[in-house]
């Protein structure tokens, strides 16, 4: 189990993230959270990459600042924009992480194999990295993160720059991976997480502002979502979410406390939850 | 029962906390060097230079197209102290330098950072492969230079100059990166390039260099190696050092 403990971090006099306690066991969970909210650094001090600068992040109880080595050998992470040697095939640089991960070659080329075709890019395991597409290098970056078989994998904005259709094969390769580990999954696309994560952290104002299942999230909005057509003026307090197109034209979801004229009230999606905690301020709700 | 197994520990769970307690009271001495020796015997020498061979060869190239012009004037007595000072330590820091800014520019180094046998193992075993050669290629260089200054000077002040000039430019850059991270990666070669043209283009200097005796050569080689293992010696065992660098 991950436990992250009264976790503060401060840059010099900016604080990135204040007093964050966490608790992951098996499973998926999503952290979202609009960009600058703190995300990466969170993912970067669970990866070890960067250290609280108050309270401390326990793996079975041992602080993970001073496990080292041990630590690395049971996490798989994907940075947000990760690097490679473009001219080296994905199998090389595989084999080249593989020794980095202080595997031995037979077991190395084993799990290459079964990596990469669990992956779907068999077929690509001899071409070169530069030749790839955005969705098959980020496919590369996971089976990376995934040689050592961790039982903690890492994953920081795994989707950005993914076209819709490499997005469901992302998600649904995720899914296939949750099974005797924690994912911890960052992102600020909520439709990334809303089907594959059973926990959705989500962070504001550097703080947390819940951890809870999808299901539960929504809940605390429902009754307060309504779909009305476009030209219908709104009354103070009803915020815009999103738009969309109904069967006599454009609709808008809105957010009110009250009913609106003209009205249907509509299931609350976790989209909704999102926008309306992030662009109408409704975090109240959520507490 | 089923309910004392649910709340009593695993027998695993037990072992790892009575490992943890041990470990914690007594603390077993882990040697770096027997680390980076079983590190270097389980990667192998290809692997740790994965990806930046062509540094190696660019470095190279490099140095042989400028070596050229500067045999013409190591020849002549009077600077030869002052262009081994500057040349001896040229292979390193070139690459040195390029590797590390492949490294930065392919944005590689968040990620190895998380793998079991981490970076800064890998820098150091790097650095410490490339002090090697340079030690070799500064042997060689100052045996061919002997040769051609027909056997002006002594053999052994020529190689401790040479040392010299290439212990403290890797100590003092390995201090730099540690202090300065990322930036100092790209001044140090800089400022050592500046400061050695100082006595190249300026004839006092160089003839002041040339009187410079052996051991004082040999006391600069000693403390810069001193420093450049002792900053190997850090480079490993401090988290802080990479992070300056990420």
């Amino acid at each position: 189990m991950l436990s992250v403990e009264q976790v503060t971090k401060c840059y010099g006099d900016f604080t990135a993230l204040e007093d964050i306690s966490l608790e992951f066991t098996q499973g998926v969970y999503g952290l979202l959270a609009p960009n600058g909210a703190g995300k990466s650094t969170l993912m970067k001090m669970l990866a070890t990459l960067l250290f609280p600068t108050k309270g401390r992040i326990l793996w079975d109880g041992e602080d993970i600042a001073f496990m080292g080595e041990t630590y690395r050998g049971i996490l798989g992470y994907l940075p947000q924009d990760f690097g490679y040697y473009p001219n080296y095939t994905p199998r090389q640089f595989m084999r080249y992480a593989a020794a980095l991960q202080k595997l031995t070659r037979a077991v190395a080329d084993q799990r290459i194999d079964r990596l990469l075709e669990l992956v779907g890019l068999s077929d690509a395991a001899d071409k070169k990295l530069k030749k790839l597409s955005g969705g098959m290098l980020q496919r590369v970056g996971i089976a990376v993160a995934m040689l050592n078989e961790p039982k903690l994998l890492i994953l920081d904005e795994p989707t950005a720059g993914l076209d819709p259709g490499e997005r469901v094969r992302f998600r649904n390769l995720i899914h296939a991976l949750a099974n005797e580990r924690i994912v911890i999954l960052s992102t600020h696309i909520v439709s990334d997480i809303e089907t594959i994560a059973g926990q959705i952290i989500m962070l504001r104002d550097r703080r947390l502002l819940c951890c809870d299942t999808p299901s539960q999230i929504c809940s605390r909005f429902r009754g307060k979502i309504f779909q009305v057509p476009a030209d219908v003026p709104l009354r103070p307090h009803q915020h815009v979410l999103s738009e969309g197109q109904g069967e006599n034209g454009t609709v808008l979801r809105i957010l009110s406390d009250m009913p609106p004229s003209a009205g249907v009230a509509v299931a609350p999606t976790l989209e909704d939850a999102f926008l309306a905690i992030y662009t109408a301020g409704e975090s109240e709700h959520i507490r | 029962m089923n309910d004392r197994e649910g709340i009593l520990p695993s027998e695993e769970e037990k072992n790892r906390a009575v490992m943890r307690i041990l470990d914690t009271a007594m603390p077993q001495k882990k040697s770096i060097w027997r680390e980076l020796y079983r590190t270097v015997n389980a990667v192998g020498l290809r692997m740790l230079f994965f990806g930046v061979g062509d540094c190696f060869f660019l470095a190279v190239l490099v140095l042989c197209v400028c070596l050229i012009p500067a045999a013409a004037v190591m020849v002549r007595t009077i600077y030869l102290a002052s262009c081994l000072f500057m040349v001896s330590p040229a292979f390193y820091a070139l690459a040195h330098f390029l590797t590390m800014w492949k490294e930065y520019q392919t944005r590689t180094l968040e990620w190895k950072q998380t793998w079991r046998i981490s970076f800064q193992t890998i820098m150091a075993l790097r650095m410490l492969v490339l002090g090697a050669v340079s030690v070799v290629g500064s042997i060689l260089l100052c045996t061919v230079l002997w040769s051609l200054s027909g056997q002006a000077v002594s053999f052994v002040w020529m190689l401790s100059v040479a040392f010299s000039a290439l212990f403290l430019y890797g100590g003092g850059s390995l201090l730099c990166q540690r202090l300065w991270g990322m930036r100092a990666v790209m001044l140090v070669p800089v400022v050592w390039i500046v400061l050695s043209l100082i006595p190249v283009t300026w004839e006092p200097a160089s003839i002041w260099l040339m009187q410079i005796p052996v051991y004082v050569f040999l006391l600069i080689a000693a403390a810069g190696g001193g420093v450049y293992f002792s900053q190997i010696y850090c480079l490993v065992s401090e988290r802080s050092h990479i992070q300056a660098l990420l």
